[in-house]
């Protein structure tokens, strides 16, 4: 078979004020017409470079030192500027990681679509619109018509992450070089996109270099892969091989650092369950924000108080980690800060049974006992602090700590968190991402405070740097007896270490649970099921095939009268769900699920 | 662009100058110092004192003194020059209408020239074309304009040379075009350069902001030539800061206005505001200052209402 | 400091900058102290001469040499920059800080004058206190600090608000942090990167007003040897001696691009997350 796309010892070179970095290194990759090939590694693995470097088009400092790309056979460094132009975006397309940077947000989505299109075709008028609603119907945008016309920021990330496939496509290339498509993208939106592509890929019979630092993603769309590590591929073989039997240590150390809750090999770290008074009992939790709405000249007055989250109804037992998952817009977060007091609230937050009403209860004892780590550390550290202020500051706030103690603590923790007592005197901004996230964590426990938040702590880390710093979260609750508030959107990675999980959408938890293994027997709720298909580990994505749900979050104006998941649910009953707003109700062995579908049925689905 | 916003920022607009008013009136009449004896200078004997008080009104509650001001300006009286002993008004007007023919000349020449060379800067980065604009635009921000005009007035306007008349002003329909330029140019010439600086500057650095961005890369990537990467995307993308950066920079050209036609004894609204102050003219400074505030703030809706026309993401709600 | 200072002196236009700057502050030190000749000291036989060995910059219509003016009138014109500035600016910051986190009400007021302020031409404006409070050196630096405040207000006020925002801050409210140290040690840190660039870049702004307003014959007056002042008194040879509108100018120009260099470096070098 002669191969469409061949990169033979590719090496580029980056020039940085602290000298040369090599980020690719002798790399080989070969791409068959219609194959799906995928480019796997973490961050600094060079995988990024790779594309735009086959694409020819390497930022300012960057130089080729050797190698050559070939597309069918041509050498593309050879081509003239008129040439490159007429091969990129015609032969060979690419989509980038994120939608949200990747559209003019001056142009309209129509015209961005058509100029791809214009370019390489002598379409114009209606000839042009045409193949440009064509394509947008083609990527799952069926109200083409109307997108057209609208500004990128009208659209959510996923339509736009469609829009630039179809402007992608539109041309027919026979190479789409996929750059982290998905990653700005929530679960479920991101299962419905690989389903398109593996859809255009096999009707279109387009080749795609998926690049991608998630394995159960490359499991599900490609054929082959490549492991990439510090620019030079370690690994290289079909997917099949890669995920059942690594050759490479690197790759076996990725593998296992993947959630996976059915690869439960012992290592797993799960707390036992607390005792009968639990150490958290939130009630009736309600959070409302202003959202202003048009309406009279001057927009006075025209503030309407909308429903962040309600009816919360959730225990935190004594050395448990509990689990909140939900998608952007569930409300999770929301949750988080209103239990740390920076969001005001209805209801009550009780800490060993000591009911508080409101956010004025939430004392200096709650707040010495109840912390909260941050998703981006970046964000959450001050840059201009040192790192052993930044530590015992929450300490010094206790009072009564002389300063030759707090020294003491904080040198203490630091070696807790595995940090070097070095690192005291800087700034954050000198450390990796990683290290930052622990000096977060440090700062957490300082006060050896009783419940531990962790908002998406893991979201922005490599999953090797995930795994130590789960590993880290462990040892320090075994050491302790701290319980936690886990919340993120990762299924996979929570239900390896929770007790307990609580299940959230548009604001209400549809279900809570109690766990004694990573398996989730039936019943449960709809969404649960969708969340936990729609991100499979990659042994599950080999054969398994994702559920896909369309649609969008509802209104925050105009909520749903209803169940809130009515509009996506692939088990809805009928129009009862969209007029019934069901109940938290214990089903089963479970806490409750907000569901009208019968105990007995859900309780006929499979153990997820 | 909702009808809305533009009633709501014309309304802020108009705080702003009558806010803009209070300050001014507020300085010139309650700060230490008695606004009689600035008028007269301080060897002013007690009965001209009282007499000019009576004669302003300054005897009267500031808060009322302001509040008659006000109603007489927005009814188009502001009172009579001290000095020249004529309604305020009749000598503001014309100078207003010279000083705009100035200003505008001034914009529109920076902008010209401006925008230009801060795209070729970007797109030339780091070449020598790139260093001369460079370093032409630390000059230009460097030079304060009674220098540029001095210097121009003494090179171009000099007996030697002799293109352009020292100074003065001639008008457009009684003297003729070619008349009204040649007295038009180095006024405006002397406004442009710090603008012109200051502009291409801001312009490269959103030029290269934008050409470093995704969506460019994501043009490029389509197979737009460079071309039309730069024009069709790039370009207009670095505009939007500019627009509003123009409106900003009317403060600097305004407060330029006021130097370069004392300098070319230009016989607009800035040699009018040295005039009144050199005179300690109260009522013609307190005119004369609200009505360049207002241009300023004019100035500041107009570019926010290109903004919102060009950028799509502006909702206004 | 040294930090900085290393960093500037490793980016290209920091390094430009810190020479300039470091020029312009022995121009401050030394200036008034090594003038070749008397400034003030008449020469009937040389006036209104160009260059020469024995005058560079040539003499003026007293025969006075333009170049121990210039030279003697850098500290003055230096340091009023400076002052002028650092007046404004910390007034400013310390409004804009406060008015940026409490919010509300205050800031409303605030912010609302700040914009009026802001239509008032940076010139104008120190021309009306000037004469509102006299004429003098002193008044000028005054007026023009005052000028200065509500644009630097402005500028720490916007920072202040996205520095409200941040999860850092947040993190400071949640575990019950007192509003000083909020204020103080989370905040104000962060806020002092722009509003110490934008000041940077306002001296050379502030010594072209002065020498404006000195030229206007609101700020300095004779026999001062400010360098606005030199340019304001040469007016009438202006064509038959054009170096002594020139010097000056080029001094000016020469102390003021210094500051600029200065900031743009300094611009760069304070942002903590953008390194190389």
């Amino acid at each position: 078979m002669t191969d469409l796309l061949t990169v033979e010892n590719l090496t580029v070179d980056f020039e940085t004020g602290d000298g040369t970095v090599r980020a690719l290194d002798n790399v080989d990759i070969r791409v068959g017409p219609g194959e799906a090939v995928a480019i796997v590694g973490e961050s600094g693995s060079g995988k990024s470079t790779l594309a735009y470097a086959i694409l020819q088009y390497l930022a300012q400092n960057g130089r080729k030192v050797a190698g050559t790309v070939r597309l069918e056979g041509r050498d593309l460094s050879r081509l003239t500027r008129p040439e490159l132009h007429m091969l990129r975006g015609a032969e060979m397309s690419v989509v980038s990681q994120d939608p949200a940077t990747s559209f003019n947000p001056t142009l309209s989505v129509g015209r961005q679509v058509e100029e791809a299109i214009r370019v390489h075709t002598r379409l114009s008028g209606t000839a042009l619109r045409v193949r440009a609603l064509e394509f947008l119907r083609k990527v799952g945008l069926p109200d083409a018509e109307t997108m057209m016309d609208k500004y990128p920021h009208q659209l959510s990330g996923g339509e736009k992450q469609r829009a630039l496939i179809a402007a992608a496509i539109a041309t027919g290339p026979k190479l789409l070089i996929m750059d982290e498509p998905t990653t700005a993208l929530d679960v479920t939106t991101a299962a419905a996109l690989v389903a398109l592509l593996k859809d255009l890929k096999r009707s279109l019979g387009v080749a795609i270099l998926y690049i991608t630092h998630d394995l159960g993603i490359m499991a599900q769309i490609a054929d082959r892969a490549y492991v990439m590590k510090q620019g030079a591929v370690v690994e290289e073989g079909t997917v099949e091989q890669i995920v059942t039997a690594p050759r490479h240590p690197y790759t076996q150390r990725l593998l296992a650092s993947v959630p996976d809750p059915e690869a439960a090999d012992g290592a797993e770290h799960r707390s036992a369950a607390g005792g009968d008074t639990p150490l958290l009992e939130v009630r009736d939790l309600k959070v409302s924000y202003p959202m202003r709405v048009k309406s009279g000249p001057f927009h006075w007055g025209a503030s309407r108080l909308v429903q962040a989250v309600h009816n919360i109804n959730l225990k935190v037992g004594r050395g448990e980690t509990v689990g909140l998952i939900g998608e952007s817009g569930s409300g999770k977060s929301t949750i988080a800060r209103a239990l740390v007091g920076l969001n005001a609230f209805n209801g009550e937050i009780a800490l060993e049974g000591n009911f508080r009403h409101g956010r004025e209860a939430l004392d200096a004892a709650y707040r010495r006992d109840v912390q909260m780590i941050f998703q981006h550390p970046d964000l959450s550290l001050n840059p201009r602090i040192r790192i052993a202020e930044l530590i015992g500051r929450p300490l010094k706030l206790q009072g009564g700590v002389s300063r030759t103690e707090i020294n003491a603590k904080v040198a203490e923790i630091m070696r807790l968190v595995q940090l070097s007592p070095d690192l005291l005197n800087r700034f954050t901004y000198q450390l990796s991402g990683g290290q930052k996230q622990r000096v977060a964590i440090a700062r957490a426990f300082i006060t050896r405070p009783k419940l531990v938040i962790c908002d998406e702590i893991t979201s922005g880390l490599d999953v090797t740097v995930q795994k130590s710093i789960m590993e880290l979260l462990g040892s320090l609750q075994s050491q302790f007896g701290t319980s936690y508030l886990f919340i993120t959107h990762d299924i996979n990675l929570i239900r390896s270490v929770a007790n307990r999980i609580y299940t959230m959408y548009f604001g209400e938890i549809v279900e809570g649970r109690i766990l004694e293994n990573p398996s989730l027997p039936a019943p449960y709720h709809p969404y649960t099921e969708v969340l936990v298909k729609s991100a499979l580990p990659p042994r599950r994505a080999l054969t398994g095939s994702i559920e896909t749900i369309k649609g969008e979050l509802p209104s925050r104006l105009s909520p749903p009268r209803g169940c809130v998941f009515a509009s996506r649910c692939p088990r809805r009953i009928g129009p009862v769900c969209d007029q019934t707003a069901p109940d938290l109700l214990p089903r089963g062995e479970q806490i409750g699920i907000r569901c009208l579908i019968e105990t007995a049925e859900l309780r006929r689905l499979p153990t997820l | 662009m909702s009808a809305n916003y533009l009633v709501r920022r014309f309304f802020s607009t108009l705080l702003v100058i009558i806010l803009s008013s209070v300050i001014v009136f507020a300085i010139t009449n309650v700060l230490p110092g008695d606004a009689a004896s600035m008028v007269l200078g301080e060897h002013a004997t007690p009965q001209d004192l009282i007499a000019v008080r009576e004669r302003l009104g300054l005897d009267q509650n500031v808060v009322l003194r302001y509040v008659e001001w006000l109603g007489g300006a927005l009814t188009g009286n502001f009172g009579e020059s001290v000095a020249m002993q004529r309604p305020v008004w009749d000598v503001l007007s014309v100078a207003i209408s010279r000083s705009l023919i100035l200003a505008f000349s001034a914009l529109l020449i920076v902008i010209c020239i401006a925008i230009p060379l801060g795209v070729l800067a970007a797109a030339r980065k780091g070449t020598a074309v790139d260093l001369v604009v460079s370093l032409f635009s630390y000059l230009g921000i460097a030079l304060p304009e009674f220098v540029t005009a001095s210097l121009f007035l003494t090179f171009l306007a000099g007996p030697s040379l002799g293109i352009f008349p020292a100074g003065g002003y001639a008008s457009f329909s009684g003297d003729g075009v070619v008349d009204a330029l040649r007295h038009l140019a180095l006024p405006a010439l002397s406004l442009t350069f710090i603008l012109m600086a200051h502009i291409s500057r801001l312009v490269r650095s959103e030029m290269i902001d934008a050409l470093a961005s995704d969506y460019v890369r994501t043009a490029v990537l389509k197979g737009l030539s460079r071309r039309q990467v730069l024009f069709k995307h790039a370009l207009r993308n670095s505009l939007l800061p500019a627009v509003t950066i123009i409106a900003l920079d009317i403060g600097y050209l305004l407060g330029g206005v006021l130097v370069v036609e004392e300098v070319f004894a230009y016989p607009g609204v800035g040699r009018l505001m040295i005039f009144a102050i050199n005179n300690r003219d109260l009522p013609l400074i307190q005119s004369t200052a609200a009505v360049i505030a207002a241009g300023y703030a004019f100035a500041n809706f107009g570019a926010d209402i290109i903004y919102a026309w060009l950028d799509p993401r502006v909702q206004y709600d | 400091m040294i930090r900085i200072i290393t960093r500037l002196w490793s980016h290209p236009i920091g390094r430009l900058g810190l020479i300039a700057v470091g020029f312009n502050l022995l121009l401050f030190i030394f200036g008034p102290m090594l003038p070749p000749y008397d400034p003030e000291a008449f020469g009937f036989t040389a006036r209104l001469t160009g260059s020469s060995l024995a005058h560079p910059f040539g003499t003026d219509e007293f025969g006075r040499d333009v170049l121990s003016r210039v030279m003697v009138g850098s500290r003055n014109t230096i340091g009023f920059g400076v002052l002028s500035t650092l007046i404004g600016t910390t007034v400013g910051a310390a409004i804009g800080i406060v008015s940026g986190y409490f919010g509300g009400l205050f800031d409303e007021i605030v912010m609302r004058f700040a914009d009026a302020f802001v239509a008032i031409p940076n010139l104008l404006l120190s021309m009306l206190i000037v004469i509102a409070i006299g004429v003098s050196t002193g008044n000028a630096i005054l007026a023009i600090a005052v000028s200065f405040a509500p644009s630097i207000a402005r500028v720490a006020r916007s920072t202040t608000l996205t520095i409200r925002q941040t999860d850092y801050v947040k993190a400071a409210e949640a575990r019950g942090d007192s509003t000083g140290y909020i204020v103080l040690r989370e905040i104000a840190p962060n806020v002092m990167a722009p509003v110490i660039v934008e000041g940077t870049i306002r001296i050379s702004f502030a010594i072209m007003l002065g020498a404006t307003l000195s030229y206007l014959g609101l700020g300095a007056q004779p026999p001062a040897s400010d360098w606005g002042l030199l340019i304001s008194e040469a007016r009438q040879y202006m064509l038959r001696a054009p170096w002594l509108v020139a010097w000056p100018g080029l001094a000016i120009a020469v102390v003021s691009i210094g500051f600029n260099l200065l900031g743009d470096g300094l611009r760069d070098v304070l942002n903590p997350r953008v390194r190389d």
